[in-house]
């Protein structure tokens, strides 16, 4: 029966009552449930800050108020399915399809700026799939997470010196390029940072890294001064320095989600009240995606926002000691890889809504409102306990 | 991992404490958002959600001193638009359009210029037939944005009465809303613009209330906070001197008398009287109080009910005939021969005539190189000061200018005292006067300095020459005077020397108490002769009986009811000549004076011929007379 697969042994083990009759090396014994619960509540949470942060925008246009929750329920399932299956198989395969993911990545993000991508609010993200839209540049996250842990770990001479960080940079460039062609500044941000944490971690000299650092800052620099980028995502992305700045303008999302934020206090308004008036009177724009975070710091207030900081701690620390406990230099990036953008995008987005990051928009793992965020975090997840799981093996 | 040549575990460690420092930043930031720094957010989420709406107060009624109403109020269901949130404006308002019939331009009109509160409506129409706001509720969906209100409106039960005198309201308007005077009104107030309306705004306009509403972020109204509405206070009424039946009689009088000189061939310009407008004034001399005030032409407050447009006001405003004038406050004209008991009264205080003296009346005098010529061309030989009065005798007053220049050449003052006294060249301080009252002129040196720097060419010279003194002493010339002025002087001369401000307002009453009591204000009482002034009533007494207005009042019942009147004619010395402008003062009974009457057409003929017979008919409605058709008369001065 062991044949059967990862679950099929565990199923026996319980069926039979007696945990000797799989060995202790088995994969299924090595789960780590408790990232994928933590995984679940903070999807949990999501669904009910999604619930108040949508519902009043949905009754206004006449809509069901549960709109969006019955979505990410549905969302919720799929990521499940996906989790799972992104377990089923050694993550060390992956090595090997490396390179066909990071092809068919790049080819779906040339496909989405083609007149097959579909366009919304400006930018062209999405590719429509019949029922639902899936956004290539999500997945891209994962599936450059992969390519670099497969080149990093590949070849121990160049990996630490500048041929190592030439390579890496350069196949983080090509679709971080073509996700600022739709655009999409925020993920570009996320890519960065998850291509400099795996440097770090592969081992890349030090002299190394701070050029690179300074060579970010650099290209930052240029491009705010040469005004490469759009003047919306300029105003975005200073409005945060400028906290007194023109309500109608770049800082009206930021005061209404600090308004929101800071009204919270320390209880908070409690869930669905009318007194939690920022969120239930939908002052604070895009609120079910990207300004989640508000939703939770009005109703559940500091003691609610401070839980799920917590439960972000928790599944950094979990995603970090996968990175240790994993067997192979594969999978210690390939963790490595999954923490920076976890760890990125929670320090993003919940920085935005307090005025401590630039706006720019980058959802929050589990809790943010969308398939795609919410199917690459889930995806995540599964590798993660991949790795857990086959640290013996 | 057992081996690690590339300190991968202190790398990994590393990337953990930049998490931790991270996620400790966040907390830290948090913390002083939601703890520290929490208060200002609540206001914050406050001021985003509450707004508060003031609750317009119901107007105060204006009455007459018969407790007639004569403003009043009345709720309309009106039909106002937010345009915030009127969803497709061109489609909502051809609905609108066509269910009101009225035009898109003219809601387009209504809702321009309007100082808007958010979160307010703006009334597009009053008075909306029941089908029309059954409709509309009916069918909501199609008319976001369109509400259905019942609104306090202004209504005028006798229809159009005293539109001057009451005024009118409307919306306070931009530059308004600037001044000390509205301090605490939001915009989109209702206030009195003119008149009764303006002069007792702070007690008929009553307290708002306000209402707090909960909006969401698109401005939409979740809810009313109702358990902290204020209802608004209404108003105060307000008790006036008018007389309802003498104000009509008075505005009948008066657009009777302008229609009958507009009749009448003028030899001089070879035409008809334009008459183009009219004031006439009825005051009681004993108190000041206006009994009747009209200004003609009229024109409708209700018009202005709910806001006038833009168009419609232009066409007040522009209307040549200046309709929202008031000529009896506003309008400073020459008062001709009406004028000379000022200078009847200064001759005899200053000695240059006597009670008994006898002065040459002929149809001209030339004095200082000039030719002064009387009314008429011929010689009416030596006359007293009361002859001259009663026949009008421009030669006789022409000397006695002629003898105050003499006595004051230096610095000319003798006729300009007697002037001021009587209250002319001041505003005579009525309440709906207010900044809109005309001081009239009495022209003096220090005038004639200022008209010689600033108008060189008209005045070329700055000493104060003997005609100018001449010219004022017969009314003409630079003195000027409103119909209200001329009544205080004569409601003085009546009461034998009492020149009192006149007034429109007796009582502010809340229901039946009495909240203000508006006392006669005596400005001065004369101090001349006694016998001086009655020697001046008395001949007064003969102008309809013998004098200038003999053929306007023939028939008129002088025995029972005595009048004592002047009439004047100015004649302007403007280019292209104007038709002369006619005055008529008097009041009766002239042993016991109760009214004052003075009447006065814009290029509307003589005093003696167009302007008495109005006053005329005003008596006989006052004392009860078969009233008689107007008719010219024939014409005198």
């Amino acid at each position: 029966m062991s044949a059967g697969g990862v679950f099929s042994g565990r199923m026996t083990a319980r069926a039979t009552g007696t945990r000797a009759a799989i060995g202790s090396k088995s994969p299924a014994r090595h789960m780590d449930l408790l990232l994928i619960a933590v995984a679940l509540t903070l999807t949990a949470i999501g669904a009910l800050a999604i619930r108040s942060a949508s519902r009043a925008r949905l009754i206004a246009i006449g809509e069901d108020p549960l709109t969006f929750v019955k979505r990410h329920l549905v969302f919720l399932v799929i990521a499940s399915v996906l989790l799972l299956a992104a377990l089923v198989f050694d993550y060390r395969q992956l090595r090997h399809l490396a390179i066909l993911l990071y092809g068919l990545g790049v080819l779906s993000l040339v496909i989405v700026l083609t007149p097959l991508g579909h366009r919304t609010s400006g930018s062209q993200r999405w590719i429509n799939l019949g029922v639902l839209q899936a956004q290539p540049s999500e997945l891209m996250k994962i599936i450059l997470i992969i390519a670099l842990a497969a080149l990093l770990s590949w070849e121990k001479g160049a990996r630490r010196g500048l041929v190592g960080v030439v390579r890496a940079l350069v196949i983080t460039a090509i679709p971080s390029l073509l996700i600022y062609l739709q655009p999409d500044l925020g993920t570009v941000m996320v890519l960065i940072a998850v291509v400099f944490a795996m440097l770090l971690v592969a081992g890349t000299q030090v002299r190394w890294l701070v050029m690179v650092v300074c060579a970010g800052v650099l290209l930052s620099v240029a491009l705010l001064q040469l005004g490469v980028l759009k003047e919306y995502q300029v105003a975005r992305l200073t409005a945060f320095l400028d906290t007194e700045s023109d309500l109608q303008r770049a800082g009206y999302n930021l005061d209404q989600s600090k308004i929101a934020i800071g009204s919270g206090g320390w209880e908070g308004k409690g869930l669905l009240s009318p007194d939690a008036s920022q969120t239930n009177l939908a002052y604070v724009p895009e609120q079910h995606t990207d300004f989640v975070f508000t939703a939770i710091g009005e109703e559940a207030g500091f003691r609610g926002a401070v839980l799920v900081l917590g439960l972000f701690g928790l599944l950094l620390w979990r995603t970090l000691r996968v990175s240790l406990l994993s067997k192979d230099k594969f999978g210690t990036l390939l963790a490595a890889g999954i923490a920076a953008m976890f760890g990125f995008q929670v320090f993003v987005n919940i920085g935005m809504t307090i005025g401590i990051m630039p706006i720019t928009g980058i959802p929050l793992p589990f809790v943010s409102y969308g398939g795609s965020s919410l199917i690459t975090s889930f995806l995540g997840v599964g590798l993660l306990v991949n790795i857990h799981m086959r640290r013996f093996v | 991992m057992t081996q690690d040549p590339d300190r991968i575990r202190l790398r990994v460690a590393f990337l953990g404490m930049v998490f931790l420092s991270l996620l400790s930043a966040l907390v830290l930031r948090l913390y002083s958002l939601q703890v520290l720094t929490h208060n200002e957010y609540i206001v914050a989420a406050e001021r985003n959600r509450v707004r508060i709406v003031p609750i317009e107060p119901a107007r105060g009624r204006i009455l007459d001193r018969n407790g007639e109403v004569l403003v009043s109020i009345r709720p309309s269901r009106v039909v106002s638009v937010r345009p915030d949130q009127v969803v497709n404006r061109k489609e909502t308002f051809q609905r609108l359009a066509d269910l009101l019939g009225m035009t898109v331009e003219e809601i387009e009109e209504r809702l321009k210029d309007k100082s808007v509160l958010p979160y307010t409506a703006i009334p597009i129409k009053e008075d909306v037939p029941k089908e029309a706001v059954v409709y509309i509720e009916e069918n909501i969906d199609k008319f976001q944005g369109v509400l259905v209100e019942d609104r306090p409106i202004r209504i005028y039960p006798k229809g159009v009465i005293a539109p001057h005198l009451l005024g009118y309201v409307g919306e306070i308007n931009s530059e308004q809303l600037e001044l000390d005077r509205y301090r605490d009104y939001p915009p989109g107030s209702i206030i009195g613009k003119s008149g009764v309306e303006y002069a007792y705004e702070e007690y008929l306009r009553g307290t708002p209330g306000k209402r707090k509403i909960s909006v969401d972020a698109a401005g939409r109204v979740i809810d009313a906070i109702e358990e902290e509405r204020v209802e608004p206070v209404p108003g105060f009424d307000i008790v006036t001197s008018i007389d309802a039946r003498a104000q009509t009689l008075v505005e009948e009088s008066l657009a009777d008398g302008i229609e009958t000189a507009r009749k009448v061939f003028d030899e001089e310009s070879q035409k008809k009287y334009l008459a183009p407008a009219g004031g006439a004034v009825v005051l009681d001399p004993q108190s000041g109080e206006v009994i009747a005030m009209a200004s003609y032409p009229f024109y409708d407050p209700g018009a202005f009910v709910g806001g006038i447009s833009r168009a419609e006001f232009d066409a007040l405003a522009q209307d040549p005939a200046n309709p929202l004038f008031n000529r009896v406050t506003q309008a400073a004209h020459p008062p001709g021969s009406t004028f000379k008991i000022v200078t009847a009264l200064a001759a005899l205080q200053e000695g240059v005539a006597t009670r008994g003296g006898k002065y040459d009346c002929p149809g001209s005098i030339r004095l200082y190189d000039q030719t002064f010529r009387n009314w008429k061309s011929s010689d009416s030989g030596a006359i007293t000061l009361s002859e001259a009065l009663i026949q009008s005798c421009n030669t006789v007053f022409d000397a006695f200018g002629a003898e105050f220049w003499k006595k004051d050449r230096d610095e000319p003052k003798i006729l300009q005292n007697h002037a001021r006294a009587m209250g002319f060249g001041a505003r005579t301080g009525i309440e709906i006067g207010g900044p809109f009252e005309s001081r009239g002129r009495v022209p003096d040196q220090e005038w004639l300095i200022g008209m010689n720097r600033r108008f060189p060419a008209l005045f070329p010279y700055s000493d104060w020459l003997p005609g100018y003194t001449i010219n004022m002493a017969i009314g003409q010339g630079d003195v000027l005077a409103t119909p209200l002025q001329l009544g205080q002087a004569y409601s003085a001369l009546a009461s034998g020397g009492s020149v009192l401000q006149p007034h429109v307002g007796l009582r502010v009453m809340q229901g039946e108490t009495v909240v203000k009591t508006v006392e006669p204000k005596e400005i001065r009482k004369l101090t001349v002769d006694p016998a001086n002034l009655d020697t001046i009533r008395r001949a007064l007494e003969g102008v309809p009986s013998e004098g200038t207005a003999r053929d306007a009042f023939a028939g008129f019942p002088l025995n029972s009811i005595p009048v004592a009147a002047k009439t004047g004619t100015a004649e302007l010395q403007t280019k292209p000549p104007k038709q002369p402008y006619a005055w008529f003062a008097a009041y009766a009974p002239a042993d016991d004076p109760q009214y004052v009457v003075v009447v006065m057409l814009e290029e509307g003929g003589h005093g003696g011929e167009t302007a008495a017979p109005i006053a005329r008919r005003i008596f006989e409605g006052l004392f009860d007379l078969a009233l008689s058709e107007i008719t010219p008369a024939t014409r005198t001065d």
